[in-house]
């Protein structure tokens, strides 16, 4: 039993939980996978005046192609975003990240939505969705807004989510037929959250790689690139310039982590190249 | 390779759940065989004898001398567990300075 | 906040008032007494913990009681009602010593329904990944892993006894 009483609603309408949202203010946590809430009120570091499930209103665990994007619900979880054929086959790098969360049960479980808006930096989601480009839809009682990843990871487990807000959609570019991307993690255990990750990829004439775990946030880096141009140096540029981004790190461990940030992005970017577009 | 308890200067514990104190899941432990090498006491009825904890040290030695052993040009000896990617990294490092 | 819930408890349908602060694995230990599924950390980490909630094996000490009304949870006691007969796959753990002080036992035992459900024929390293989320501190996970290959050649081609959900 947990320590601290709490109202719990699970309602069964996406309305009635952003009423619900607006008029608790910051008494209210939300409840999607609780893979992140769970254990930190099992811990009593986080004790709500009021839960908020999400688990109970339908039609939210949809994914859909919308035109030149991957479009998908808040309560999509991250066996789904592992295994569903149109995000295997549209946005690989975003499966590819989700098989690498946690394990079996958790990813039952855990959702997308609730993991990018907890933003752990060092979240497999993060620096995909950064490299990718995806937007997000932010809803609350009063309206939509759209906003890009970029913008909304603001700093360590901070977003641009408004107290009365839920993340209700995520939408991500599909790669074109000419792309190629790959996810790369450095975690002690398998599925444990990661020291450093980094997603990469490599589209018409640009080469995106985003680095997460150095920071508040991932960091991206971005650089033309001409098929056909030279695979070893394209590799050892993005490395450089991701061991000079990371120059801020801070700690005993700052010249490890640098090093390991510069290794993954390489070899995320060097995944990426091998396979076949 | 994963466990330590990790205490801080004020006397705090840091690692005092699975979050943090990192056990081996059944990815990280290897495939491994066991094959019995028996010497009996002399002293004991049955020959038997207490086999529970000696066994262990063998195989943390094992896995530095493995480090160790895997870079050779490099005058490297661990003295402290467990054996962190940080801190293998770090005494390889510094061995490398010193050429 | 006190609330009335309505699950179904390994096939039988149960009306239950509880407190909001109670989690599903509370939920089964103590208001139902099925102490098969054991608590190791309340971090989501051990899996001790794990049941089958509406066809997919989660940790139950991260779940809610009050988030499953309208559901449909199993525990390891639906394998086996009198203990004596054991499930196939209890058995194959009998059989090639895949649990010690048996604690983690019930959760590895949910897992491998769950993994052999999706993949009747694993590979070592398939088996491995599917008790990820299974920590074990007494066998080294090997001897558990046999266990599994064991118990998917005993109930390959016959349908497991728990409905999971593809």
């Amino acid at each position: 039993m947990l320590s601290r009483e709490f109202d719990f609603f699970a309602p069964s309408e996406l309305g009635e939980a952003l009423s619900v949202l607006r008029d608790s203010g910051d008494d209210a946590k939300v409840l999607a996978g609780g893979m992140s809430l769970m254990p930190m009120m099992n811990l009593g570091l986080v004790r709500p005046r009021v839960v908020l499930s999400l688990n109970h209103i339908d039609g939210l665990d949809y994914v859909r192609e919308d035109g030149n994007s991957i479009s998908f619900g808040a309560l999509v979880r991250h066996y789904q975003v592992a295994s569903h054929p149109t995000i295997r086959r549209f946005c690989p790098m975003l499966a590819e990240a989700a098989a690498h969360i946690g394990d079996v049960q958790v990813r039952h479980r855990g959702t997308a939505a609730g993991s990018i808006a907890h933003a752990d930096p060092a979240a497999d989601y993060l620096p995909v969705l950064i490299a990718y480009g995806a937007t997000f839809t932010l809803r609350s009682s009063t309206g939509d807004r759209q906003i890009t990843a970029e913008d909304f990871f603001v700093d360590f487990m901070t977003t641009a989510l408004s107290p009365d807000e839920l993340l209700v959609e995520i939408s991500v570019p599909k790669e074109s037929n000419v792309a190629r991307s790959a996810y790369r993690k450095l975690a002690r255990l398998e599925g444990s959250f990661a020291i450093v990750n980094a997603g990469a990829v490599i589209d018409r004439s640009t080469v995106r790689v985003a680095v997460g775990g150095v920071g508040g946030r991932p960091i991206l880096i971005e650089q033309p690139w001409e098929i056909g141009g030279s695979e070893g140096s394209v590799v050892a540029q993005i490395g450089q310039l991701v061991y000079e981004a990371t120059k801020g790190v801070v700690g005993e461990d700052a010249d490890y982590k640098r090093s390991v940030a510069r290794t993954f992005s390489e070899r995320a970017l060097r995944a990426a190249l091998t396979k076949a577009s | 390779m994963y466990e330590e308890i990790v205490y801080d200067s004020a006397g705090q514990l840091r690692t005092s759940t699975l979050m943090d104190y990192t056990i081996p899941t059944a990815v990280e432990v290897p495939h491994y065989e066991i094959g019995h090498q028996e010497t009996l006491s002399p002293f004991t009825p049955l020959g038997a004898k207490g086999v529970g904890e000696s066994g262990v040290g063998g195989a943390l030695n094992a896995l530095c001398s493995a480090i160790e052993d895997a870079v050779p040009d490099l005058d490297i000896r661990f003295t402290r567990l467990p054996l962190t990617p940080q801190r293998v990294w770090g005494t390889i490092h510094a061995a490398t300075r010193r050429g | 906040m006190e609330l009335p819930i309505n699950v179904t408890v390994n096939g039988t349908a149960r009306k239950l008032r509880i407190d909001s602060r109670t989690t599903l694995v509370d939920l089964i230990r103590e208001h139902l007494g099925l102490t098969g599924t054991h608590i190791g950390c309340t971090t989501g980490n051990c899996g001790a913990c794990t049941v089958f909630l509406n066809g997919r094996t989660v940790k139950s000490c991260c779940v809610l009681a009050a988030d499953v009304d309208g559901g449909e949870v199993t525990t390891i006691e639906v394998l086996s009602e009198s203990g004596r007969e054991l499930h196939p796959v209890q058995q194959a753990f009998v059989d090639h010593q895949g649990l010690q002080c048996g604690f983690c036992t019930p959760g590895m035992i949910l897992s491998t329904l769950q993994l052999l459900a999706e993949n009747p024929n694993p590979s070592e390293d398939e088996i491995r990944h599917g008790i990820v989320g299974n920590l074990c501190r007494c066998t080294g996970y090997q001897f558990i892993i046999d266990s599994i290959r064991a118990a998917a050649e005993s109930v390959r081609g016959r349908p497991t006894e728990i409905a999971v959900r593809k």
